[in-house]
């Protein structure tokens, strides 16, 4: 299978521009979706997002120089989408609602040992109620294990950064989940 | 920040995150959140692909008024800068050619025989004035009383 930079450069200096395109598509389209859902929760929202992020990799491609690498400004096309539909969508945020809350602060009541459902949902609160930034960082660094410095990249902030926002959301969940 | 030093490799990070949430647990959230519907990959290029060339179309379109437009519009700036050079060009011309007969033709050029032709073919004319003259003249004199026409005699006389 041929690189990202290899394929970068054909689409580039082809003419069939579309065939090398939906190489790359197919080699990273699952992942930009899930980095993308992830923090949406929704598969329309997330689906709208992930084409939209395609779309502008598509118009800019041309001009990509290859001075970071290519999943790299993918994911930062992506990430800056996200944040874009999510600022838009305030109102509508994933965070912990009063709802959320009440549903959590029953099921937990209910009994001593907190059962593992009351468990997946503390955890989904948490990690839904954490701030974006945060939140990106955490799903970046534990669930896909990116380096601090390809999540900086992405994020367009310094490894120092990623790395005391990733602090920060542990810490957030660690206390929500201590609470059960 | 001691603890960020300690946190720095992956394996730790998650050993860290995994030492609140159970693996299980982070592993089922993960799961939940990164589920798509059955052969959405399999679809999602074609559907893409079709919007970007719908896309296209529309940009190509839209560059395509913008040129015609701005053809319209060069067609327009085209024709009436055609128009000014034609006229510019016809105006220039007359008042050159103007220029030129009147500074080229002098008396000296002139050929005798034209002179000749001009004078006969404009003597009557010439004649028909002076005639009239002397008879405005004449009738002005008629007019004259006698007085006055004696101080006229004495002073040709004198």
């Amino acid at each position: 299978m041929a690189s990202d930079q290899e394929l970068i450069i054909q689409f580039q200096q082809s003419l069939n521009k579309e065939v090398v395109f939906t190489q790359l598509l197919r080699k990273h389209q699952q992942k930009v979706y899930y980095q993308i859902k992830r923090m949406v929760l929704e598969h329309a929202d997330a689906d709208d997002i992930a084409q939209l992020v395609w779309i502008k990799v598509w118009n800019k491609l041309d001009g990509f120089k290859m001075e970071s690498e290519f999943s790299t400004w993918i994911f930062r096309i992506a990430y800056n989408e996200t944040l874009n539909f999510l600022q838009k969508q305030k109102k509508q945020s994933t965070r912990l609602s009063n709802d959320d809350l009440f549903t959590y602060e029953n099921a937990s009541g209910s009994s001593d040992e907190p059962k593992t459902t009351e468990i997946q949902i503390a955890l989904e609160s948490a990690i839904k109620q954490l701030p974006e930034k945060q939140r990106i960082v955490f799903m970046l660094r534990y669930f896909d294990g990116y380096e601090y410095e390809k999540i900086a990249g992405i994020m367009g902030t310094t490894v120092g950064g990623a790395k005391a926002n990733f602090h920060q959301a542990v810490k957030k969940i660690e206390k929500f989940v201590k609470k059960l | 920040m001691e603890h960020l030093k300690e946190k720095d490799s992956l394996e730790q990070d998650q050993q860290w995150v995994e030492s609140i949430v159970k693996k299980n647990h982070l592993n089922r959230f993960n799961l939940t959140n990164t589920d798509a519907p059955f052969n959405y990959f399999e679809s999602f290029p074609d559907q893409l692909m079709s919007r970007i060339q719908l896309e296209k179309n529309k940009t190509t379109n839209t560059s395509a008024v913008k040129i015609f437009f701005i053809n319209h519009y060069a067609k327009m700036v085209v024709a009436a800068s055609f128009i000014i050079l034609i006229v510019g060009a016809y105006m220039f011309n007359n008042t050159t050619m103007k220029i030129e007969t009147l500074t080229t033709v002098s008396i000296q050029e002139i050929p005798n025989e034209e002179m000749t032709n001009y004078v006969s073919n404009n003597e009557a004319i010439a004649e028909l004035d002076f005639d009239l003259i002397i008879k405005k003249e004449n009738s002005s004199l008629e007019n004259l009383e006698e007085t006055e026409i004696q101080k006229i005699q004495k002073a040709i006389i004198h």
